[in-house]
């Protein structure tokens, strides 16, 4: 197992590297920090200058050597607008992100496994239906637009939550919903499918003949086996989680990484939208290799090698 | 159970939000929160160029000289008490006593000196030295008194001095420039407190500020600049009492705010124009732009008031020159080209285009509010006279300076322009109509000639008609078509006495709550 990790690991460094050489051309192709770091009315030698003092003037592979380099010591360069190690500024951030994915998660799961099992169980009733089209129009809904409209009745219509903001749970509450109702539908019906895929297999018929109770035969028996393909949908959701944490994010003027990663590229401050990147890529990998350990934890048949 | 389960779980949720209610929105009286639309990079006044980081340096320190809105914004005493040139290349400030910084040390001539020496050092980095390399030395006369030493006559220095925020010299080399930038000592109203990058910015009254100032003693213990980036949140935030003041409100989301039972709108005009120019001197391209008479049927093509009235819901004012009633030198003698399109279309014919022609027209994100409205419609008007604009967007504002300077914007350019926060006509047509200048489109020595008058002159009355001559020139060649002096839009809690400012400055050192 030890060694099928260390591979793994292996390979994230080299997806990093990639990732790496790809957003530093990207950014760069897309535009120049100088004239936004001056002012638009700002004088064209005033900005060779600052070019000049900030390394900007080098070769783009010069540029992306020097870059490398310092990434080996783990030092993505200084912030070119908030002029701090571009490194300190996403750590900053990380809890706040970290917070508002967990908490979208366990909103999501609170939402979509009980559905995901009732949905099964009462298979073509209203219930069902009922769920079948909350999950749809749950996924066809655009994040920014429930965050919107939960602010505008919560906070404005009936005042009972801040807007936005972090600080206190109440500050979290529409977020973490917001964001956990983006990964609910996927959730919910992958439950759904899978359980019922379960409860008409052999071993669920046997366990009801030995005279189990229904809600053991549910929970120990079903639930235990569907949540195996559940674990492993929700770390490829991983990503479009923290894609949605992006929007979450800007919406709530929730302080984290997605806002951080949003200003930077905006700003063409390559060396911190460097960071942003990396260390949401890393994150990526790492949930992902989470998961799949986790998965052979849960389920004895999966071997590592 | 899993019935149960969920009843306890909505119960918690009901209850939970009950707890919360009443507990937020309330705005204390000790309290104005201001709403930001994206971060402050840095508190260091020398280290960027953003308009909201210089709102909060407005209140972290102060400047040699200050635009009063009780003086129409024109340079005034700050911690300079007087000024004066001595000859053409030495001013001589007199500097303010008694006053002192947050932690006690005394702003003197050397603290100036320091400060503009800082900033043109290359070694800073700063990318406000611009604003500073007028300056070939600062002389220390006294304690209180310097000269600035300059290499050429600038008659435009008192502009530039209101943006000398000075710095403690002492405290500075002392901790460095990084830890200066996060823990800012300054003279101002309001001293630093707490900065969360991302989330808040906290300052508090200074109870020892410097009598006389023209800002007035703080009269509100704390403000908090809070970043929120979405303009709908801000909204929502503004409407439930969150926040109690916001910038940049669209046109579209006024009545939205008029109509609450808790939020005014404060607007005024601000420094910047937005204006169509007009390639006229064939420097990128030769176009029908070339001839007058079609640049004069353009103007007479749009609608500009019924534009003004319907897309900025009113909140914009039109002038005629391009240059800015809040500009020195301003010509309000001159009237717009009213909307006359039949005339519009003789004179292309005139011009030997009976059935129009195509020309590109660009656009470029940010600075002119509701730009994308504004363009359809002028492209609509354009075509009513047979003028086919075919459309460019530029997204990145970097790209479309650099584009502008290197002569490569051909045809019409919705060009926007904030004259660098100086309150004179040379900021904008120098820039934009001087020959020479990279991103001049206009080639006319006459008036090369006239702005060189403006610009060494001395004497005001001298400059005053240079310019009158100069706007009159341009508005009879139509060099270029101005559309409108932006308005700032702010949201603004009905309880606040607190008002826009026209330098896109916020004043909220000079806020108080009504009663």
């Amino acid at each position: 197992m030890s060694t099928y990790i260390l591979k793994r690991l292996g390979e994230a460094v080299l997806v990093c590297f990639g990732i790496s050489l790809i957003t530093f051309l990207l950014l760069h192709v897309a535009g120049d920090p100088v004239q936004l770091l001056l002012s638009i009315e700002a004088k064209a030698e005033d900005a060779a200058i600052l070019r000049k003092s900030l390394g900007l003037d080098q070769p783009l592979f010069v540029q992306y050597g020097i870059f490398l380099k310092g990434l080996l010591r783990l030092d993505f360069g200084n912030s070119l607008f908030i002029r701090e190690p571009a490194l300190n500024l996403v750590m900053e951030r990380f809890p706040a992100t970290v917070q508002l994915t967990a908490a979208g998660m366990v909103i999501a799961l609170v939402i979509a496994i009980p559905l995901g099992v009732v949905a099964a169980i009462r298979r073509y009733s209203i219930l069902d239906n009922l769920c079948t089209a909350l999950a749809v129009s749950g996924q066809a809904m655009p994040i920014f637009w429930l965050g919107l409209m939960l602010i505008i009745f919560f906070a404005v219509q009936v005042r009972w939550l801040p807007a936005s903001g972090r600080g206190t749970v109440w500050h979290l509450l529409m977020p973490a919903f917001t964001l956990g109702a983006s990964l609910a539908p996927i959730t919910m019906r992958m439950t759904r499918s899978k359980m019922l895929d379960i409860l008409s297999a052999d071993y669920i018929r046997t366990a009801r003949a030995k005279g189990l109770r229904e809600q053991i035969v549910l929970f120990r028996h079903a639930l235990r086996n569907a949540s195996i393909p559940i674990v492993t949908i929700l770390g490829l959701q991983f990503g479009r989680l923290l894609g949605g944490a992006i929007v979450t994010e800007a919406v709530f003027a929730w302080p984290g990484l997605g806002t951080l990663a949003l200003s930077a590229i905006r700003n063409f401050d390559y060396p911190l939208a460097q960071a942003c990147i990396l260390s949401m890529a890393f994150i990526i990998v790492i949930v992902n290799l989470g998961v799949d350990v986790l998965v052979g934890w849960l389920d004895p048949r999966v071997r590592f090698d | 159970m899993k019935r149960r389960l969920l009843c306890v779980g909505l119960l918690a949720l009901t209850v939970a939000c009950g707890l919360a209610f009443g507990t937020g929105a309330h705005a204390a009286k000790d309290r104005v929160v201001v709403a930001f639309g994206s971060n402050i990079a840095t508190l260091d006044p020398h280290m960027h160029s953003s308009r909201l980081a210089h709102i909060a340096d407005y209140h972290l320190y102060d400047t040699l000289l200050y635009r009063s809105p009780k003086d129409n914004y024109k340079p005034g005493p700050g911690l300079a008490t007087s000024w004066k040139s001595l000859n053409p290349t030495t001013w001589e400030l007199k500097l303010r006593q008694g006053v002192k910084f947050h932690n006690g040390e005394p702003f003197n001539a050397e603290a100036v000196k320091f400060t503009i020496d800082r900033v043109l050092d290359p070694a800073t980095k700063s990318v406000t030295r611009g604003n500073f390399t007028w300056i070939k030395e600062v002389k220390v006369v006294d304690e209180n008194t310097v000269q600035l030493i300059t290499a050429k006559p600038f008659p435009a220095a008192p502009e530039f001095l209101t943006l000398a925020y000075i710095v403690p010299p002492k405290y500075l080399k002392s901790i460095g420039n990084d830890e200066f930038s996060r823990k800012p000592v300054g003279t101002g109203p309001y001293k630093y407190v707490e900065w969360k990058k991302a989330e808040h910015l906290i300052v508090e009254a200074n109870p020892d500020y410097w009598k006389d100032s023209p800002k007035g003693m703080p009269k509100i213990k704390t403000i908090i600049f809070r970043t929120i980036p979405e303009t709908t949140t801000q909204i929502a935030e503004l409407l439930s009492g969150g926040v109690d003041i916001i910038r940049n409100v669209p046109p579209d989301q006024i009545g939205v705010i008029k109509d609450s039972a808790g939020a005014r709108i404060s607007a005024t005009k601000i420094l910047r124009v937005n204006s169509l120019m007009l390639d006229s001197a064939g420097r990128a391209s030769t176009t029908p732009l070339t001839n007058q008479k079609v640049r004069e049927a353009i103007a007479y093509a749009i609608n500009v008031d019924e534009m003004l009235k319907t897309i900025l819901s009113g909140y914009a004012e039109r002038t005629a020159t391009g240059v800015n009633p809040l500009h020195f030198g301003f010509d309000p003698s001159i009237k717009p080209y009213p909307f006359d399109p039949e005339r519009a279309k003789k004179l292309l014919a005139e011009a030997g285009y009976p059935n129009g022609f195509e020309i590109l027209f660009s656009t470029y994100s940010g600075s002119i509010t509701s730009v994308d409205q504004m363009a359809d419609a002028i492209t609509g008007y354009l075509a009513k006279v047979g003028i086919k604009a075919k459309r460019r967007h530029i997204e990145d504002v970097g790209l479309w300076t650099k584009m502008g300077q290197e002569g490569k914007m051909e045809g019409i350019q919705y060009y926007s322009w904030g004259s660098n926060s100086i309150f004179d006509a040379d900021a904008i047509l120098y820039a934009l109509n001087y020959s020479k200048e990279p991103l001049s489109y206009t080639k006319d020595p006459a008036l090369d000639q006239l702005l060189d008058e403006g610009r060494t002159s001395i004497d005001p009355k001298q400059r005053q008609e240079a310019y009158a001559k100069a706007q009159k020139l341009m508005h009879e060649k139509a060099y270029w078509i101005p559309i409108n002096v932006q308005y700032t839009i702010e949201g603004v809690n009905k309880k606040l006495n607190y008002e826009a400012g026209s330098d896109e400055m916020m004043r909220v050192y000079g806020a108080s709550w009504k009663d």
